[in-house]
């Protein structure tokens, strides 16, 4: 007995010891006599994050990495943008998550989502121009191939377009060139599961394509009394990408198609589609490049109890250029239009939504111009404007100036001012909604686009090579933000919409990484919020500031990656998000953690943890929001 | 005596499982790794940067001088690396060396010039003074070959990775052996360019949009 006692102990020790003392490298002469091939396969130990390749850009931009990604234990889009320390992620259902940067992130009564985020898959948006925001549950994509994504808080309307008001998230796949291997993947746990396969191959010399199959399964969350949410939802997507790069042309080819049902409360399951295929064409001249695409985009939501449903078909061509006008001087330009041709079926009976009229082609033609002009080798300013013809509010105009000071080697300090809108949709415009067979809200026709203009200051720095640091502040003034107003003055029912707030926010984004040692990075980010909203003469404020979003004051992440020995690494990541004020909601704290082993290179074992600190949590109080389980999984993932 | 005798079976059982399984733990832990186990990125660089030799044909004036020499411009350990392993290991039947160096006008008489990740920014500046001298420049960095080089670096799902340009080793007058091109993540076409090139010096945000020339971590 006191031998096996001892045994264990020692065993304990030598594990902690075998944690705490760095790794066993081998060395360079153990692979002279390799094949080539098996060398290009020989697994390294690595949790350094590269050198970032926006490094240099004035804005404040944090890059999820691949090697992020995969090491989160993520299998969905939302879960993987927890990852930036500049965007709120906050689950209100089994499959609905709200994102939002710099604030309005959703204000549940007033029926304000989360819609000044702009979210792009490889150059396709996938921002909802009927409701304004985004639908996350029907944005997927093979996490394994995602090759980073880059997340810019701030106006990125210049380049980007409308609805870049707070910020941009861009989700860049690998091109097929870089994911030939075959890849399997299965994962189950107490709440979600996945299965995902990637075949990659080359056509030709020149030609890599590669296609893909995953599901995806979430069981239903929690109801306040404990009892279940009946939320539960799965879904399918499939999709392929062909790329051919030649001397100076680059050609992809890239296209996805899905299905989702998502359980609901006595009643069958709400029905998710859709469908995209994209377009691109870069070709790189002597001193410009030029740039081509186009996609088309279908999805479709429908609700069998009553009826409701949406058909969406975007079609999309852009064009840009990039010319070197001179050593110092660069200049990108760029027109694009856009159709989206929707047709919205009304709930029936005496409660829903009508929307008059219920079908459109909505047109949306922008261009656009940036210059980037190095003053003195160390001064760049960037000065750019885009001019967007909205179909509801005509001409917009979205100016952006940027300065960028090389302190030093490896110390940026920059600031921008800009100019941003969120377009009018039709739920702006057009809504009817009904209780009791009686309009209850009427979209108001002359409804403007809301407009802010962001001060943005931010330094980058990296004092020593295993330390960076970056740290932003803004001051962000809105105008016209949307508010419930009587449609009637004095009055209560109907109500309508109308651009009735006005006021400012501040804060500041700040994060680092941190390489203790060579098998150890520790990454800790904040993010803080001070709101000072008002309504304007004549609105009516019936339903306070908190229906532009209900938002914490500060929001915090500490993440650690380590490498242990033997292939195995573990990931662990905390975070706060401080009070709700209203619908009030406590501050918490949440623990990730993943564990993952290769006891052959091609093969990764693992066992993830989310939401691991209660056994549910809130992150918008009942009846809004629902009790958000812990959720443990376990996995592989084979890549031979 | 009299305390092992009242055990039951069954804790028995449980004893040996558990002390089976804390031996097995021990084992996994405390034995000797297998060679081929585990190395860091760099001392993988530092094996291909060794193995290029083999698979680039210098034109015969590159080769006069009695050594053969990788010079390493900002890659500490990948030099650290290759002063272990050269000397045991000749290139291109000379005996092969590494010199440290600090400016790119000090590896005019090498054959092989490593460019590390510190360099990423000023790539192309860097390496002009030698970009049409017989060396083989090897960058590391995520848009290497926009810089110039002939080979750079990936990291790709924990494995290393390159890139190959034939237009930059067609400008230095190299020729990279078909059994190397075929190993590499991609290789650039062949005719010469110069000029703008895709993201580097974009304005901020263009970049993802330009994915031509995504490397990855």
């Amino acid at each position: 007995m006191q031998g096996g006692t001892r045994l264990i102990a020692g065993t304990g020790l030598a594990l902690v010891c075998a944690v705490v003392v760095a790794q066993q490298l081998g060395s360079a002469d153990d692979l002279t006599s390799m094949s080539l091939k098996a060398l290009t396969n020989v697994e390294v130990t690595s949790v350094s994050k590269a050198a970032e390749p926006l490094g240099q850009a004035p804005a404040s931009i944090y890059v999820i990495t691949h090697e992020q990604i995969v090491r989160s234990g993520a299998v969905s889009v939302p879960e993987a943008l927890r990852l930036a320390p500049n965007l709120l992620v906050t689950q209100i259902t089994a499959s609905d998550y709200q994102v939002s940067a710099r604030g309005f992130s959703y204000a549940p009564q007033a029926q304000n989502y989360s819609n000044k985020l702009l979210i792009l898959i490889d150059g396709r948006a996938v921002y909802n121009p009927l409701f304004s925001g985004v639908y996350l549950d029907a944005q997927d994509v093979v996490l394994e191939d995602v090759d980073r994504i880059e997340v810019i808080s701030g106006p990125g309307a210049t380049l980007w377009g409308a609805n870049a008001m707070n910020g941009v998230i861009n989700i860049v796949t690998r091109p097929a060139y870089l994911t030939q291997d075959t890849l399997a993947a299965a994962s189950g746990g107490n709440v979600q599961g996945h299965l995902e396969a990637r075949y990659g191959g080359k056509l030709d010399a020149e030609t890599a394509y590669r296609f893909y199959g995953k599901a995806f399964a979430s069981g239903a969350m929690e109801l306040a009394d404990g009892s279940s949410a009946h939320d539960g939802w799965n879904r399918g997507q499939g999709g392929f990408r062909i790329d051919r790069s030649l001397a100076d042309d680059t050609f992809t080819v890239q296209g996805d198609g899905y299905r989702a049902l998502e359980s609901q409360p006595g009643g069958p399951d709400e029905r998710i589609y859709g469908a995209n295929v994209l377009g691109r064409w870069q070709h790189r001249g002597e001193h410009s490049e030029l740039q081509i695409q186009a996609y088309y985009d279908f999805t479709e939501r429908s609700q069998p109890v009553g009826g409701s449903k949406f058909v969406l078909h975007t079609f999309d061509v852009e064009l840009q250029q990039a010319l070197q006008l001179a050593a110092q001087d660069r200049l990108v330009w760029g027109a694009g239009e856009r159709l989206n041709d929707y047709s919205i079926t009304a709930t029936a009976g005496p409660n829903g939504l009508l929307w008059v009229p219920k079908a459109r082609n909505l047109t949306l033609s922008n261009l656009f111009a940036e210059n980037t002009w190095s003053i003195v080798p160390v001064l760049r300013l960037t000065t750019g404007i885009k001019l967007e013809d909205d179909p509801y509010a005509g001409w917009q105009f979205q100016p952006d100036v940027r300065l960028a000071w090389d302190v030093a080697r490896s110390n940026l300090l920059w600031a921008a001012a800009s100019q941003a809108v969120r377009s009018p949709t039709p739920f702006d415009a057009d809504v009817r909604e009904q209780v009791g067979g009686q309009v209850l809200l009427y979209g108001n026709p002359n409804f403007h686009p809301e407009r802010v203009s962001a001060f943005e200051i931010g330094y980058r720095t990296q004092p020593f090579a295993a330390l960076s640091l970056n740290v932003a502040s803004f001051y962000n003034e809105y105008r016209e933000l949307r508010t419930v107003e009587p449609s009637v003055p004095g009055g209560f029912f109907p109500l309508t919409w109308a651009n009735g707030m006005r006021g400012h926010t501040t804060g500041i984004e700040a994060w680092a990484d941190w390489q203790v040692t060579g098998w150890w990075r520790l990454s800790p980010g904040i993010a803080t919020l001070h709101k000072a909203l008002g309504f304007t003469a004549g609105s009516s404020g019936i339903l306070g500031v908190s229906q532009a979003g209900d938002d914490p004051s500060v929001h915090w992440t500490l993440a650690s990656s380590m490498n242990l020995p033997r292939h195995a690494s573990l990931d662990l990541s905390l975070r706060h998000v401080s009070e709700l004020p209203d619908p009030a909601l406590p501050g918490y704290d949440e623990l990730g953690a993943r564990l993952a082993w290769h006891p052959l290179s091609a093969l990764e074992l693992y066992l993830t943890g989310q939401n691991l600190l209660h056994g549910s949590h809130f992150e918008l109080p009942a009846p809004y929001g629902e009790a958000i389980r812990r959720s443990v999984t376990v996995g592989f993932t084979w890549q031979p | 005596m009299a305390a092992l005798s009242d055990v039951s079976p069954q804790s028995h059982a449980r004893r040996a499982l558990l002390r089976a399984l804390a031996a097995a733990a021990l084992a996994w832990v405390a034995s000797p790794g297998r060679a081929a186990d585990t190395y860091s990125a760099e001392t993988v660089k530092a094996a291909f940067l060794y193995r290029f030799g083999g698979y680039v044909t210098w034109p015969p004036d590159a080769l006069k001088g009695p050594r053969f020499t990788i010079a390493v411009l900002g890659g500490n350990e990948v030099a650290n690396e290759l002063e272990r392993l050269l000397p045991q290991h000749p290139i291109q039947n000379r005996p092969a060396q590494v010199v440290r160096i600090r400016r790119v006008q000090d590896a005019d008489d090498a054959q092989i010039l490593y460019v590390g990740p510190g360099h990423a920014a000023d790539l192309q500046a860097i390496i002009a003074p030698v970009a049409r001298r017989p060396i083989l420049i090897v960058s590391d960095s995520e848009q290497g070959l926009d810089g110039g080089s002939a080979v750079n670096f990936l990291l790709v799902d924990r494995r290393v990775r390159f890139e190959i340009s034939l237009a930059a080793a067609e400008r230095s007058g190299l020729k990279i052996s078909a059994e190397l091109l075929s190993v590499a993540a991609r290789v650039e076409g062949g005719h010469l360019q110069s000029g703008a090139r895709c993201p580097s010096s974009l304005p901020y945000g263009l970049d993802s949009r330009c994915q031509l020339r995504v490397a990855s971590r």
